[in-house]
């Protein structure tokens, strides 16, 4: 790194830094009491996966000269921001003093942004999504053609001849935004809610450009990009007239759609799980839960109930969808973080990190005694599945609408 | 003397207290006149349950530094109130009660500073700051305990010192959390609120 150009990131990095000021940067007393709440220390219990240690780092920046900004500090910056934190916030909460730390580490990931070093299997699928509107680069065509075969097989399966999935419907009452991975490997889980919107007669469309529930502005720290993608999947929303917006099952994608883009949202924005409560409440959907019939445990997603306050809602749906639920202990805004999240699971180089430090998850799971692990987030799905092999748990995974939709009664 | 050094360290750290806090306010801490009905229930969820043990896990993960420290801060207040409120802690059991209140605070604080060195991670993390700080709140707390037995005009002297030393030091080290502390815990209260984080196990 040339001077000029170490003192070009140096003042980026400053403006950054100024532009995230909060009085939580200047609160922490050192006292170490966030370490046993982070799940990547407690599987390696080291100062450098002390939450206080990776916050620090950020803040400590304020003190720094530019000559110590160098390569050996910025890799270590991207190892702690990206290889020890899924940005869970379980510390938060634990904090003696309750500074919002995994906020601060975040500040981390966005200056890593500012000087062009957000890991490429993470900058990739936003370039995909400011490119073509999701971050699998899923066209147009891909979708129809996806959609129709499936909404045929659901009508198979259900024997309902009423059962769509509609896409670009002009009026529809909502918006359905998908995991681009369920355009691409997991279509039970799109059949699993249109089946589940037939059920209840909803009014409802998916976007054939700008579907994509997840946001990789926000997990990279580009708070620029993540409020571009939020914007163009909004303009969507108003340019087919819905009403509401309703997020596939997906944690950080709640989050940041609910509470983070940095937009206001111009339309009510829910979770499917905050929905599928709802039909239940209303009488729209019927259940049978003997369908449903082996033990079943929840995951909360880190993003969807510490960070975004939906923790309710799929308690209720899966007592009605199953005949035995089972909290795992600890649970809702206590719950550990599946290893899984930040990014992580796309991160080649923290597989193992990701891995150990999921170890405290597969024992709660196991705890349960369950058979069936529910979360409403693919992210977590991917990360649980992997779990379920390496610690043999063998228990089967599955999205909260996968299981209404097979309880359902029509 | 040592009064005038006193509230003029009072004036002193209200003065550089209230310029950090303006310079590091970022985007703002929404002031409570705005907030919202649920921003106000997670404050106060913020200050109530989610700092005692059934809520703050880390607090029974921790029990030993959790207890030291809730000790050392309560013992910190009074010692800092003493110069105010002396005439209620000069005679009586109000005057015995603080005595061994400023004096177990003070085995505290020496039970931290020991945990400090001891510990490897704790010492890792440790900076200058943190031992200074250890040790002026071990000073002020021995000196508020020396003159609620001695009352004399000397240990008068020496607690408004003490007391004047934590207030001209407040505002430049970790000391400040004194104040920061209720704005962080404020801030972070608002967002539970607004977004409905309340419940745990
Ligand atoms: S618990 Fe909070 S105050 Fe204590 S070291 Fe951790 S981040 Fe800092
Ligand atoms: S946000 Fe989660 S992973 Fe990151 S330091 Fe805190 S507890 Fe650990």
């Amino acid at each position: 790194m040339s001077e000029r150009e170490s003192e070009r990131n140096f003042q980026k990095m400053l403006q950054v830094l100024r532009d995230h000021q909060s009085v939580h940067f200047e609160a922490c007393v050192r006292c170490g009491l966030c370490g046993k709440s982070c799940h990547v220390y407690l599987s390696d219990p080291s100062v450098e996966n002390l939450p206080v240690t990776k916050a620090q780092k950020v803040v400590g920046l304020q003190r720094k000269k530019s000559e110590e900004v160098d390569e050996k500090f910025l890799l270590s910056l991207q190892e702690s921001v990206y290889g020890r934190c899924t940005g869970c916030g379980r510390c938060n909460l634990n904090c003696s003093i309750g500074l919002n730390i995994a906020s601060i580490i975040r500040v981390g990931r966005t200056i890593l942004s500012a000087l062009g070093r957000t890991p490429e299997k993470l900058l990739r699928p936003l370039k995909n999504q400011l490119e073509y509107g999701n971050q699998m680069m899923v066209s147009a065509d891909e979708m129809r053609e996806t959609a129709t075969w499936i909404a045929s097989d659901l009508r198979l399966e259900s024997g309902q001849e009423s059962f769509d999935i509609p896409i670009d419907k002009e009026g529809a009452r909502i918006l359905y935004l998908v995991n681009p991975r369920e355009i691409k490997f997991a279509p039970l889980s799109l059949m699993a809610a249109a089946g589940v919107f037939g059920a209840a007669k909803e009014s409802w469309t998916l976007a054939s450009r700008f579907f994509d529930v997840t946001n990789f502005g926000f997990i990279a720290g580009d708070d620029e990009s993540m409020k571009q993608v939020a914007e163009a999947v909004f303009s969507e929303g108003k340019r087919l007239g819905v009403r509401e917006v309703i997020l596939s099952e997906c944690g950080h994608g709640a989050r940041v759609f609910k509470w983070d883009s940095g937009v206001a949202s111009p339309l009510p924005t829910k979770s499917i799980i905050e929905l599928l409560d709802l039909y239940i409440e209303q009488g729209r959907v019927r259940l049978d839960k003997k369908k449903n019939a082996a033990r079943v445990t929840l995951h909360d997603p880190c993003n969807l109930v510490r960070w975004s306050g939906v923790s309710e809602a799929q308690r209720r749906v899966l007592r009605e969808a199953c005949a035995d639920f089972k909290e795992m202990i600890p649970n809702r805004a206590q719950n550990y973080c599946c290893g899984g999240g930040g990014g992580m699971q796309l991160l080649q180089e923290c597989s193992e990190v990701r891995l150990r430090s999921a170890e405290i998850k597969a024992n709660q799971i196991r705890s349960s005694g369950a058979k069936v692990v529910a979360t409403p987030c693919h992210t977590c799905i991917d990360q649980l599945t992997e779990l379920n092999k390496k610690y043999q748990l063998k228990v089967e995974i599955s999205t909260v609408t996968e299981l209404v939709y097979n309880a359902l009664l029509y | 003397m040592g009064q005038t050094i006193f509230f003029f360290s009072l004036a002193w750290c209200a003065f550089f207290l209230s310029l950090k806090s303006f310079k590091r306010r970022g985007k703002g801490v929404t002031p409570p006149w705005k907030l919202s009905r649920a921003e106000v229930k997670g404050v106060f969820y913020n200050f109530t349950f989610l700092m005692s043990p059934f809520f703050k896990e880390s607090a029974r993960l921790y029990p030993k530094k959790f207890i030291l420290g809730l000790g050392m801060h309560g013992g910190v207040v009074l010692a800092l109130l003493l110069p105010l409120l002396w005439p209620l802690f000069e005679e009586g059991w109000m005057n015995s009660l603080a005595a061994m209140a400023t004096l177990t605070a003070a085995h505290f604080a020496m039970a931290l500073l020991f945990f400090r060195i001891r510990d490897r991670e704790l010492r890792a993390i440790s900076i200058f700051d943190d031992y200074a700080s250890l040790l002026l709140t071990m000073f002020l707390l021995g000196s508020a305990t020396l003159h609620l037995v001695l009352k004399t005009a000397a240990t008068n002297d020496i607690l408004l010192m003490s007391a004047s030393l934590i207030f001209f030091a407040m505002p430049f080290g970790k000391l400040k959390h004194a104040l920061f502390f209720f704005l962080v815990r404020y801030d972070y209260g608002t967002l539970l609120g607004k977004r409905g984080v309340f419940k745990n196990e």
